[in-house]
């Protein structure tokens, strides 16, 4: 078999599956799983932790919901091989030895079955207390028989569903009010189908009646189709009982998350932090800071559970921390987080750290932000993390976290519940070890290129942008025309104006970065220097300063000049030259003035930024 | 070529994955295998929402080619 081969069915694979996820209808899965049938999948080498042999048993017509399984383990990255018994044939199917439900060898199978005595709701007020006890008692033994012969047969782990409590009773308002109304026979069948199998191992109750609910039980059926096809599930309730199911192939599959990392502006509480501060940010009982309340209880309920949490934010430390610790809102305190990256990093860098140092895989992770922007960086930079789509609105981050089906584990220890304590104390233990080593291997793996050029006519329009759009990573935020930076750009003997561009192994992120120096005879002054938020904390700043005082040099300039003028969102920026070797030799409240002294001194560019000179 | 038949053969092509260029309105039962009970009814659903109707059992049962589906969106006077 052919590597080119191997590639033509991937890449049709992903092609149909970027179609799902793009818009997700039902037609669309449809689609998508029937030419992924057609491919011929045998070509691709599977690891076997990646596959997954699911089989599907029903009483009613169940083919929609085998497409949405597949499709939902594709989409995590499992190859999952399906195979759906014949029509309300789970019975035989079960019983006989020979049939191809065990000779498919599956590690999972599902049974998603209803009750098909449908004389019974007619009788059901006739029926004596006693008579309803034992139907109760056939069906339970019905099922325990037909379970234990599975499990005396294969190893699969074995999903049955309970029973959707009707939502109507011919009794009516007076359902509750008899012995055992029609509510309560199925309340109670569900209560003894969970006990039969509390204890076991290998079979699970998937409470379809819990699902139901959720979407609302009206809405589960499409009569039409119920009575033209059998269909079990109506279309808008297939994807929401396939994420059940899918719960349980995460945890068997040990497709587990294990550590949420939270961005703090706009996601543990309303504002930013550095332009409300401590008064002004919305976290308390007025919404919307009620909601971000919530949303950190729910937090705290993951953690008491065993979930690890993180924060990964820009901000200022100092000020986040008192924030953390003192703000009479907060649920989540220090002790609560298993590490903090607060910093102006890039996320992704952060999130690298972040996982060295609570020791957990990347593909553990998963990262709650608000900022589209900062969701994309992750999502291309490290695909293996798991990244929340937050919706805009705060009042719906609880639902949103809640709906996540990547926490599950077929058991929970006594270890498990305490996690998120081993790991603080861990930390304190350790403090904050970092491993240098690998986030050199990162940095090295994105294979950065950066070309640095004097501005020409077509990179003067984004030069200026950037001069007047930038306000983070900006030493001097000082805004220029368009009409005024050509003029300097033109005066190259008292003027250099450069742009620096990027690519890197992810695609080209254009003009990024901008410098504006003032030429004397004997020092260069760097009026302005700048970058876009998004490629700082890579080592690229440290590229094009580097670069500054390699062009300074061969010019026979002896003395670099760097300007620092804080304002309040480029603190950051404060110790840029500091960090770099310069010198303070003025200082006014508006104005720090920091010396290179260019015969002495030379400035390293980082190893793993490739420069090229255009 | 009308809305109508763009949207139905959109519909008609992701079911019973068919090229758009080859569906017409003789696309019939008969002749492609893809469209069996089960698509038949996939398909119904689907047309249903996408052109807010309800068709009836006879509608449902009566199809037998694309042109068919048409005369029936006609007959509901489907929106588009």
């Amino acid at each position: 078999m052919t590597t080119d081969e191997e590639q033509a069915v991937k890449h049709e694979l992903d092609q149909a599956l970027d179609m799902v996820r793009e818009e997700p209808t039902h037609i669309n899965y449809w689609n998508a799983f029937k030419r992924i049938q057609r491919l011929s999948l045998r070509t691709l080498k599977i690891p076997d932790d990646k596959k997954v042999r699911i089989a599907l048993l029903s009483s009613f017509t169940v083919d929609q919901l085998a497409v949405y399984i597949d499709i939902g383990n594709r989409l995590i990255g499992l190859y999952p091989e399906m195979y759906v018994g014949p029509f309300n044939q789970y019975q035989q199917e079960i019983l006989n030895e020979a049939s191809t439900l065990y000779s498919f060898h599956p590690d999972v199978i599902i049974l998603a079955v209803t009750d098909e005595d449908e004389n019974f709701y007619t009788g059901f007020v006739n029926l004596s207390e006693e008579q309803k006890e034992h139907h109760q008692t056939e069906i339970i033994s019905r099922f325990s028989s037909l379970i234990s012969e599975l499990s005396s047969r294969t190893d699969a782990y074995v999903l049955v569903n309970n029973f959707v409590v009707p939502s109507f009773s011919v009794l009516g308002i007076l359902d509750n009010k008899m012995d055992m109304g029609l509510t309560d026979f199925f309340r109670e069948l569900n209560g003894k189908l969970a006990s039969l199998f509390r204890g076991s191992k290998q079979v699970y109750v998937v409470d379809l009646d819990l699902a139901a609910s959720d979407h609302g039980k009206s809405r589960c059926i499409n009569y039409q189709m119920y009575y033209m096809g059998r269909f079990g599930f109506s279309e808008s309730f297939l994807p929401c009982i396939a994420d059940v199911y899918m719960a349980y192939i995460k945890a068997i599959k040990n497709w587990t998350r294990k550590c949420i990392i939270l961005d703090l502006d706009n996601t543990l509480w309303g504002g930013v932090l550095g332009e409300e501060g401590f008064e002004g940010i919305k976290l308390g009982k007025d919404p919307p800071g009620n909601a971000y309340l919530d949303f950190q209880r729910l937090l705290l309920s993951y953690y008491n559970r065993g979930i690890i949490l993180a924060i990964n934010s820009n901000n200022n430390f100092d000020d986040a921390i008192r924030v953390i610790r003192e703000h009479p809102y907060m649920v989540l305190r220090e002790k609560h987080f298993a590490a903090m990256r607060i910093n102006w990093a890039s996320k992704a860098q952060n999130m690298i750290e972040l996982a060295e140092e609570i020791n957990v895989g990347i593909g553990s992770l998963v990262f709650v932000d608000d900022m589209p922007q900062n969701r994309e960086q992750i999502k291309r930079m490290l695909p293996e993390v798991l990244v929340v789509d937050l919706p805009p609105s705060p009042f719906l981050y609880k639902r949103t976290l809640e709906k996540l089906n990547d926490f599950n584990v077929l058991s929970l220890t006594e270890e498990d519940r305490h996690r998120g304590e081993m790991y603080y104390s861990q930390k304190g233990r350790e403090a904050l070890r970092r491993s240098k080593m690998s986030l050199n291997d990162f940095l090295i793996s994105l294979q950065m290129k950066i070309a640095i050029n004097p501005a020409d006519s077509f990179s003067l329009p984004r030069i200026t942008q950037l001069v007047n759009k930038t306000n983070q990573f900006n030493l001097t935020t000082r805004r220029y025309t368009d009409a005024e930076i050509t003029k300097m750009a033109e005066n190259e003997k008292e003027y250099g104006v450069l742009g620096l561009s990027l690519t890197d192994r992810f695609g080209d992120e254009g003009l990024v970065g901008a410098a504006i120096i003032r030429k004397a005879p004997d020092a260069w002054n760097i009026d302005s220097f700048l970058m876009s938020c998004r490629v700082i904390g890579r080592g690229v700043e440290t590229a094009f300063l580097a670069k500054i005082v390699t062009i300074a040099k061969n010019n026979g300039v002896s003395k670099l000049i760097g300007e620092y003028v804080p304002t309040e969102k480029n603190q950051q920026t404060s110790h840029f030259y500091g960090d770099h070797g310069f010198e303070l030799f003025q200082k006014r409240e508006d104005l720090f003035r920091w010396r290179l002294d260019l015969t002495t001194s030379s400035m390293k560019s980082p190893e793993w930024v490739e420069i090229s000179d255009g | 070529m009308g809305d109508l038949t763009k949207s139905l053969n959109q519909i008609v092509s992701k079911i019973l994955l068919l090229d758009e260029a080859e569906i017409n309105d003789h696309t019939s039962r008969k002749d492609v295998k893809t469209w069996d009970s089960m698509t038949h009814l996939l398909l119904i659903t689907e047309l249903e929402t996408a052109f807010g109707v309800m068709m009836s059992d006879d509608d449902i049962k009566g199809i037998r080619t694309v042109g068919d589906i048409k005369t029936i969106l006609r007959k509901l006077d489907a929106h588009m």
